[in-house]
């Protein structure tokens, strides 16, 4: 673990993970970004997608889902602040699923919605459900 | 002197009376300490959302960005976080009155979160936004985001000028400051405590102005978030102590009751003895 560095995922209701990893790779509004040790002061903006986690290079990747927010780098130290996030073990699929169908049905109906709203909430759905591994290509 | 059935039914509901107020003071120590942990635990991310904002704030300084800029109007709302329950001494009134009584010269329009805030405002006349929410029995993120992200569409529709947050920090479980928190325009008051940080050029994802767009809303749910988490928590904190006191004062009632019953009775007792003493004495 010679090149570790510090992960912080926080959401505002709690810190959800705090270990030594080598690796994060993290959807970044302006395309998908992998942060290792060492890496320069960095800020972005997060899209909702999967957030995956390595420990060591010879572990396989932990994944959580994340809903937007922000990756702040500095001095070695990477913190994430995550509007919502979950360890893929604790996404509750059937409610990830209502929630697309839902949001689909919304945008498909076209009445007075907040279009917006709608788009963000299925993107959320998604997030949860790639995160789980269902609909990996879509 | 009053009757011994008077005394001792007085007693009886003096007692069942503390028995309330001890179960209301347990269940909120109980419920204190989850509150607690969740003030701690939202701690970080309020912390690293500052940190990240002033660092931003710090290199994109010249930035123009409508809800960073200062406007002249005398539009102010206040939002305004209390508890929906009371029998917590002056907890929500402290909050209230703090509102009211901040900066007297602007024109305000108050937005209650919390059933006891909503009722103090209007029932002294002041002019609410809506009809306020509830602050409910959990903090809820989900209602912190849509009051922001509506209060944000307000201000840009130039409803108001400013907007504070009135709520009561949570410093012990016996303390609780009621203070009051600019929102909008955001303005970052540079960290007391700066652990010699010195700001790092950042390299930035987008370019910051941009940046500021998804940071803002997201800077002030967590700031409105901290403060109904530290509210939840002092209402607690309040309510065990007002109850404290009010089982503490009904136990002294219950002991001075008590004395006054045992006299009643030692003097009916008396009296009986002189009655019989007295009639064994008229019979000789």
């Amino acid at each position: 673990m010679a090149r570790a560095f510090r992960l912080r995922i926080v959401t505002p209701e709690r810190v959800i993970f705090d270990e030594q990893v080598e690796m994060v790779i993290a959807p970044g509004t302006e395309g998908e970004l992998a942060v290792q040790a060492y890496h320069t002061a960095f800020a972005t903006s997060l899209k909702p997608g999967v957030l995956r986690v390595r420990k060591d290079t010879a572990n396989t990747f932990e994944r959580l889902s994340c809903t937007g927010g922000f990756l702040h780098v500095l001095n070695n130290d990477v913190q994430i602040l995550a509007d919502a996030s979950e360890f893929a073990n604790e996404i509750d699929v059937e409610r990830a699923l209502k929630a697309r169908q839902r949001a689909e049905e919304r945008l498909v109906s076209q009445q007075d919605i907040d279009v917006m709203r709608a788009k963000l909430a299925l993107e959320r759905a998604l997030a949860r459900l790639k995160t789980v591994g269902y609909e990996e290509d879509k | 002197m009053q009757g011994m059935r008077d005394i001792k039914r007085r007693i009886r509901s003096v007692k069942s009376t503390e028995q309330i107020t001890r179960a209301m003071k347990m269940v909120a120590a109980a419920k204190l300490k989850s509150a607690e942990r969740l003030v701690n635990e939202s701690r970080p991310y309020s912390r690293t959302m500052r940190e990240v904002f002033q660092n931003i704030m710090a290199r994109a300084e010249s930035l123009e960005h409508p809800l960073l800029k200062v406007r002249n109007g005398n539009k102010a709302c206040y939002v305004v976080i209390t508890a929906d329950r009371g029998l917590c001494g002056g907890f929500n009134t402290n909050i209230a009155r703090l509102a009211i009584e901040h900066s007297p010269n602007s024109e305000k329009v108050f937005l209650p979160i919390g059933r006891k805030g909503r009722d103090y405002l209007a029932f002294r006349g002041n002019q609410l936004m809506n009809q306020g929410y509830l602050a409910g029995d959990e903090p809820d993120i989900h209602l912190v985001q849509n009051v922001v992200l509506d209060l944000i569409k307000r201000y840009q529709n130039e409803e108001f000028d400013t907007v504070y947050l009135v709520y009561s920090r949570y410093v012990s479980p016996l303390t609780q400051e009621p203070r009051v928190v600019k929102l909008l325009p955001v303005d970052v008051e540079p960290e007391e405590d700066n652990k010699g940080t010195t700001h790092t050029e950042h390299m930035y994802e987008p370019s910051p102005d941009k940046l500021l767009d998804a940071l803002i809303p997201r800077y002030l749910i967590s700031q409105v978030y901290r403060g109904l988490v530290e509210n939840h928590a002092g209402e607690l904190g309040a309510r065990m102590t007002a109850m404290d006191n009010a089982t503490k004062n009904a136990e002294e009632m219950i002991e001075s009751l008590t004395l006054q019953y045992n006299r009643a009775r030692q003097a009916a007792i008396t009296q009986e003895i002189a009655e019989v003493v007295g009639g064994a004495e008229a019979l000789r």
